[in-house]
């Protein structure tokens, strides 16, 4: 019983911002808000049961002293100081921009740097020559990478057409094909929620 | 109350595509399935979760960062869909599961697809809190703990379905080197290259969609994707007439989708 009202309230919602899209309506587009909002507060309840969960895993590790419980004692300390001072000091003073500025962004920044010793790692494996399809893809990435460098065109003009070749035709005939096929299937995955046939939201 | 005209065209493809679903339904429910091409990531799976089982290490799943109200939505729902296949198969064969989450709103859900993973294979006991981590909702902060959780608990297999941005390569390297077996899967074309590369297995695009009738061979999802597979035809048609017509300087096709296609 459970699952059929889940299945029509899933189903209900679907419709009306289905038709927000299509149908020109101050009161579609009064309900479709609301939705919306409802949505927000949803997210935000989300958030609180995200961090209670946070909390639990890293509590237990804290108080059973388990391998790595200093970093979650790290990660604690920091949910609470980042939570008081935004909750007193609200988060666009400037103390709590300085915090995320100096910690939370750098570190990101930092992580996010780290790509480029990730990226070399696996081009490195993916260009080792296994097979005729390795073969193809060493060649092509060669050409496009020899067009990005001055040295490309010396070694021949020929280069920064064959990598300009390489983008605009079969990659982009490859790449169109797969977003028309995953856009498609994107469309048809929501109308099997809406019928109720998939019921990733609900178990 | 009137009808948005440029949008009429988005509107009439829609109907028919559910129209072609639903009879494609009634003609699987009618006996008459449709038939379904291997698709070697998913059929990996149960392999994967056997190799951790065997080797006694847990399982890695990622449903990306993704939200769930926005373009990216179905990419995570079909990444939660097999969530609760993958939970079902390592309560079967007894491995432990630890999903990763990124976005909170989806938390919840990914908690209610691996407990009812656990119910559905009979064990709903064996089920436990710590399966499902919320580590942050900041995309490198996730990054991180993922790749840290990966690390530590030596993971054998990793499962990485949804969508993802920037943090899939971080996440799927991290998994080579704790040496698990990696089936990765998005319809983000700029990640798509990185999981081809790093991966063991990998669903492209729109096998990801696919992945739930595969695995559960139910009639009404079978013939739902053939309906999918009508629309996806009559796109195609449509292409390469209006490549033809357009070589020909004939622009009835473009002219069309320009005025009500929007």
């Amino acid at each position: 019983m459970q699952r059929r009202y889940q299945t029509w309230i899933v189903a209900a919602t679907a419709i009306l911002m289905l038709c927000e899209q299509f149908v020109k309506s101050p009161g579609l587009a009064a309900a479709a808000k609301e939705v919306r909002n409802w949505g927000l507060i949803v997210a935000a309840f989300a958030l609180g049961l995200g961090t209670v969960n946070l909390t639990m895993i890293h509590g237990d590790k804290i108080s059973k002293k388990k391998e790595g419980w200093f970093n979650s004692l790290v990660l604690m300390a920091g949910l609470v100081v980042f939570a008081v001072t935004g909750i007193v000091l609200g988060t666009s003073h400037k103390t709590y921009s300085a915090m995320y500025d100096t910690t939370v962004s750098p570190m990101a920044t930092a992580l996010f740097g780290t790509l480029i010793f990730y990226i070399v790692s696996a081009g490195y494996r993916s260009f080792v020559i296994r097979r005729l399809e390795s073969g193809v893809i060493l060649a092509s990435a060669l050409i496009v990478m020899l067009a990005q460098i001055p040295v490309g065109r010396m070694i021949s003009p020929v280069i920064p057409d064959a990598a300009t070749w390489l983008q605009n035709i079969p990659n982009n005939a490859g790449q169109r094909g797969l977003v028309i096929g995953a856009a498609v299937g994107a469309v048809a995955n929501g109308l099997r929620v809406m019928l109720g046939l998939e019921r990733n939201f609900g178990g | 109350m009137s009808l948005v005209a440029d949008r009429a065209l988005g509107l009439v493809t829609l109907l028919l595509l559910f129209g072609a679903m639903y009879w494609q339904m009634q003609v699987a429910k009618g006996g008459k399935l449709p038939t379904i091409r291997r698709i070697a990531g998913l059929d990996a799976i149960p392999e994967a979760v056997g190799r951790a089982t065997e080797l006694g290490r847990p399982v890695h799943y990622s449903t990306g960062i993704g939200a769930l109200d926005n373009e990216f939505g179905p990419q995570t729902l079909a990444g939660l869909g097999l969530l609760q296949y993958v939970s079902m198969l390592c309560a079967k064969y007894d491995t432990k599961i630890i999903n990763t989450v990124c976005n909170p709103v989806v938390f919840p859900l990914s908690q209610e697809m691996v407990k009812s993973g656990y119910t559905e294979a009979g064990r709903p006991d064996a089920y436990t809190d710590d399966m499902v981590r919320f580590l942050s909702s900041e995309q490198f902060a996730y990054a991180g703990g993922a790749m840290g959780t990966m690390q530590r608990e030596k993971v054998a297999a990793n499962f990485m379905i949804g969508a993802f941005y920037a943090e899939a390569l971080l996440i799927a390297e991290a998994g080579f080197q704790a040496g698990a077996i990696q089936v990765g899967s998005t319809a983000r074309m700029y990640q798509l290259p990185f999981f081809v590369i790093v991966c063991d297995y990998v669903l492209i695009g729109e096998e990801m969609f696919a992945a739930s009738a595969y695995v559960s061979r139910e009639p009404d999802k079978l013939g739902a994707l053939a309906g999918q597979d009508i629309g996806k035809v009559v796109s195609f048609l449509l292409i390469g007439l209006g490549a033809v017509l357009t070589t020909f300087k004939i622009n009835v096709i473009t002219d069309f989708l320009t005025k009500y296609g929007k």
